[in-house]
């Protein structure tokens, strides 16, 4: 049994220098980066993606993979707004009703993956056209706004002088990391993605513990919508969009591995610091949102390719394949 | 390769959807909205003509959309200059590109394919945008809008750049050496590999065309529109998969007509096109599109366990 330090250096090492490393450019790049006000600002920005991207790690570690979380929160904003706007509800009961719509979707995710046995991107990448277009219909593509102010309280609140998000966020990590680690169900849940056919033998229930990853997924983007309508006081349904591709990259960015089976909440905490480290620098650094894109889309090939491979033995068959050696013949 | 139970019964699913619409949907009997009908569906067959291949190798182009806006976009900025000929080719060789970069990642660094067209989705899209900093290039000459805009005969050009394309597609899948080994691939990559067949160049390549194909379908796009932006289909992944898997392309791989596009094409086209003349708005097909995919596959499944469960 490796120490706990041997064990924390192993899991967070690479992404904890590539974060600092940032840190440190972008500080001698922009003089107002280094902050605490900014420090705060990356916080906020980062919770949601956080919150969603926790879900999107328990699909990941089930070897899935879930396409239409951004379509999702978006949808759970506009219902809840819509809720506030169109049928006077109270903020809470409203914002209960989005989570029920972002959770219905997780559960349809799921059901139709694991009950078909379908790769999880075909329906999850149906979810995404079907959530965008009933946000789409819901709010006619229009913004909504003028709703009850109760809702900002999750994201402008403070508590002990600390950030409302940031306490949201912390809840969630010990909850999660404590589930994952140390229940049945989060045993479970590795157990799956490492090897399916195994856990199935072993009498885990796979298919209904594979739904209910999916449908808490979905929750998740539900909980991250809410936060990002309360951040931003009005909902559209695109406003969103994205958010799918930043929770994948900040999984594998953080080191859980895209094959399932590894890594955590912890990891993924580090990798949504690290992708909301790299927005923000960027932002400040002049960077437009549509290059930023290009960074992220990279980052998250990189984190793919060093994780499998390896960067070492990726120059290494890249340096036999220009001097000419055969490939061999089992790679697989 | 005859036309097989599931053959016959997506044949009759679309005159059954093609006859609800004759007969309920007002207006759409007329000649022009049947011409514009066949326009759309074999604009939407192009689009899905790339994902189609992907599909075949048991992959996936997610990024379709994102390379036809970028190659369609660097095209644009030839052709106002009067270089219509230089400026397709560029396109046609840029979306080759993106797709070759796509296929060499996956086969040779074994990235997972939607990975790697997922990311390579919001790449391209980035540099697109970034490339025409959100203004559209418009003012095509003659020489190239004619791809999109004239008709031969009663028939418009990108039906027959369609009928052209799938042609040239099935009889490559189904006559050469090269179809062989795509089917082959997709049905069991490792079987593939160990029987000799490269399998990575034949991932590399059909990738390639994959792109290639967007840019083509891009490019008539832009000649119909007459104008190009980097917004441009940002759901023809979504459409183009919807497109293939009623057409009868199996996710799983291996198992396909590229000739079934033409079925799923109307299919989707129906569906846009009811949904304007009955007066709903356009956001109802992203709707659609998503429902119909997930409804699809759902019935697909069934009637496949259904036949194995008869065997």
């Amino acid at each position: 049994m490796p120490s706990l330090a041997a064990r924390l250096r192993v899991a967070f090492s690479g992404p904890i220098i590539i974060c600092l490393g940032m840190i440190v450019l972008f500080s001698l790049l922009s003089e107002n980066f280094f902050s605490l006000s900014n420090a705060v600002n990356i916080i906020r920005q980062a919770s949601v993606l956080a919150l969603v991207a926790f879900g999107q790690t328990f699909v990941i570690l089930l070897a899935g993979i879930d396409l239409s979380v951004g379509a999702v929160m978006g949808l759970a904003s506009c219902v809840t707004a819509f809720l506030m706007l169109k049928a006077q509800m109270a903020p809470v009961l409203a914002a209960l009703a989005g989570l029920g719509v972002a959770t219905v979707c997780g559960l349809v995710n799921g059901l139709v993956h694991s009950l078909l046995g379908l790769n999880p991107f075909v329906p999850t990448f149906g979810m995404w056209g079907m959530a965008l277009g009933a946000a789409l219909i819901l709010t006619e593509e229009r913004v909504l706004t003028g709703f009850p102010e109760t809702l900002r309280v999750l994201h402008d609140g403070e508590l002990l002088g600390l950030p409302a998000p940031l306490l949201l966020v912390a809840v969630a990590l010990l909850v999660l990391h404590g589930f994952l680690k140390a229940t049945p169900y989060g045993i479970a849940t590795y157990a799956i993605g490492g090897n399916e056919g195994a856990a199935r033998l072993s009498g885990i229930r796979v298919t209904l513990h594979k739904t209910l990853v999916y449908t808490f997924c979905g929750f998740m983007a539900g909980v991250a919508g809410i936060l990002f309508l309360a951040r931003s006081n009005a909902a559209q349904a695109i406003d969103t969009i994205g958010y799918e591709f930043d929770s994948i990259a900040a999984v594998a960015v953080g080191g859980t591995s895209l094959m399932g089976g590894r890594g955590g909440v912890a990891q993924t905490l580090i990798g949504v610091t690290l992708i909301a480290t790299l927005r923000n620098g960027l932002n400040m650094v002049g960077v437009n949102l549509y290059l930023q894109m290009v960074f992220i889309g990279l980052a998250l090939i990189l984190a793919y390719v060093a994780e499998s491979q390896g960067l070492h033995q990726l120059l290494g068959s890249l340096r036999r394949r220009v001097a000419g050696a055969p490939a061999s013949p089992t790679e697989a | 390769m005859t036309l097989s139970g599931r053959g016959l019964f997506r044949l009759a699913a679309v005159l059954l959807i093609l006859a609800a619409a004759w007969a309920f949907v007002p207006r759409f009997g007329t000649e022009s909205n049947l011409i514009n009908l066949l326009r759309q569906a074999c604009l939407l067959a192009l689009i899905a003509a790339g994902v189609s291949l992907s599909m075949l190798v048991a992959g996936l182009d997610l990024s379709i959309g994102s390379v036809a806006a970028l190659s369609s976009c660097l095209a644009a900025s030839l052709i106002v200059q009067g270089h219509a000929v230089l400026g397709v080719v560029a396109g046609l060789a840029g979306g080759a590109l993106g797709g070759m970069l796509n296929g060499f990642m996956i086969a040779k660094l074994k990235i997972p394919f939607f990975i790697m067209t997922f990311s390579m989705m919001f790449i391209i899209r980035g540099l697109a945008m970034t490339y025409t900093q959100g203004t559209s290039i418009h003012g095509f000459p003659p020489s190239f809008t004619w791809l999109g805009k004239s008709f031969l005969g009663p028939i418009p050009m990108p039906v027959i750049l369609a009928a052209a394309v799938l042609g040239l597609l099935h009889l490559l899948l189904t006559k050469t050496t090269f179809g062989r080994i795509t089917y082959a691939v997709g049905a069991n990559a490792d079987a593939a590999r160990f029987s000799g067949l490269a399998v990575d160049r034949t991932l590399i390549q059909v990738y390639a065309l994959s792109g290639c194909l967007a840019s083509l379908a891009g490019l008539v796009y832009i000649a119909r529109l007459n104008a190009a932006d980097a917004d441009l289909g940002m759901l023809w992944p979504l459409e183009g998969i919807a497109v293939a898997v009623i057409g009868g392309i199996a996710f799983s791989g291996g198992e396909g007509n590229i000739l079934g596009l033409v079925l799923g094409g109307i299919v989707m086209a129906v569906v846009g096109n009811c949904v304007n003349l009955l007066g709903l708005p356009a956001r109802f097909q992203d709707f659609f599109i998503g429902f119909v995919i997930i409804l699809v596959v759902l019935v697909d499944h069934i009637i496949q366990s259904r036949s194995k469960a008869v065997k």
